[in-house]
């Protein structure tokens, strides 16, 4: 995969801003909006539908800013806890819960914190769920130490640039702001992520069209 | 209801993607006095729709939203109903946001929870509208 080019920095740094400023700032004057309206005497018990809300974009403010700060691999962000060996084949499986659209080939596990684990593989599902087809072919393979895992996507022909930075934090391909909520930050945690449990992540063009994703970890 | 300074609620329609926007501003233009809400849309073609069905005083109009966007929307407002008060409602507002809304007398304001700006913003539209 090519290097960030100087004019895609200065490109994805007002993006980031576009993004951050819209995703962040929706939740977070939900929020507000929310508790005032209950604060003003609306009983929560009558307006289900509104606790519920308040509760919905508490929590993906919390999971925007702990995205921020993962995605920017600041160490004291980064999770904590023991390695443990971790079955991939599960984590596929509990990340995938539609009833097809799933092949997955071979088996195989991971010496990593579970938490990473999680976030990783639901991270490239999430990423494969949205832009690519159905199936998503998983293949998992231990070779010298390391467990191997391949998501194949198929999907249409990516543009170079799509490949290039779909690993750079809040590039989002031909998806438009207005098309899905998220700071396109998914796959950019993952490799981060991955990096932390001393593994990598890396993506490359499918032959035909779509997208396959690599995980590369430390063998339980 | 008759009497000196009496003025009927504005009417208004709001469009946003987001559902958990259009409820909250729901709820808080419907706990405003002076404000009923007539109709909700979550893109730019509902909310032509809903203006042609409930011709409001205003709408409020988010503007990244898929399909047709507020952009798109707001333009189209315009030609059909010039009369009728339009604001942007939006969650970041650069430099195109902001010439765009100005050359079509547009006021923009910046999502919050507090409804106070929106509200005077609906305010000014309906007054601007049919002082044109």
């Amino acid at each position: 995969m090519a290097p960030v080019k100087n004019g895609d920095r200065e490109w994805l740094e007002q993006r980031a801003l576009n993004v951050i400023g819209h995703e962040l700032r929706t939740p977070a004057s939900t929020v507000r909006g929310l508790s005032e309206v209950f604060a003003a005497g609306v009983d929560p018990a009558e307006r289900p539908e509104l606790a519920d809300a308040l509760v919905r974009n508490a929590r993906r403010l919390e999971g925007l800013v702990d995205d921020l700060l993962t995605a920017t691999a600041v160490w004291p962000a980064l999770p904590v806890g023991n390695a443990s060996r971790v079955d991939l084949v599960g984590h596929v499986v509990l990340g995938w819960p539609e009833r097809d659209g799933l092949s997955i080939d071979g088996a195989g596990a991971a010496r990593a914190r579970t938490s990473s684990i999680s976030r990783i593989i639901g991270a490239v599902l999430d990423n494969a769920r949205a832009y690519g087809k159905r199936p998503l072919t998983v293949s998992i393979a231990t070779r010298g130490g390391r467990v191997q895992t391949a998501f194949d996507s198929p999907g249409p022909v990516l543009p170079d640039e799509d490949v290039r930075l779909a690993l750079e934090p809040f590039w989002r391909g031909e998806r438009a702001v207005t098309s899905s909520p998220g700071l396109g930050l998914g796959l950019t945690v993952a490799r981060v992520l991955a990096d932390h449990e001393g593994g990598r992540l890396w993506v490359e063009a499918r032959p035909g069209g779509g997208l396959v994703t690599h995980l590369e970890l430390p063998a339980a | 209801m008759s009497g000196q300074g009496y003025r009927p609620d504005l009417r208004i329609v709001i469009a946003d993607d987001e559902p958990d926007v259009l409820a909250l501003l729901d709820a808080q233009f419907s706990m405003r006095p002076g404000f009923e809400v007539v109709g909700l849309a979550t893109n730019g073609e509902e909310a032509v729709e809903e203006a042609r069905a409930k011709l409001p005083d205003a709408v409020v109009m988010d503007l990244l939203m898929p399909d047709v966007n507020g952009f798109e929307g707001i333009a189209a407002l315009q030609e059909a109903f010039p009369a009728m008060g339009v604001v942007a409602y939006t969650g970041v507002a650069g430099t195109f946001v902001r010439e765009e809304m100005g050359s079509r007398n547009v006021e923009v304001v910046l999502k919050s929870g507090n409804l106070n700006p929106l509200a005077e913003a609906v305010e000014r539209s309906v007054h601007s509208a049919a002082a044109h």
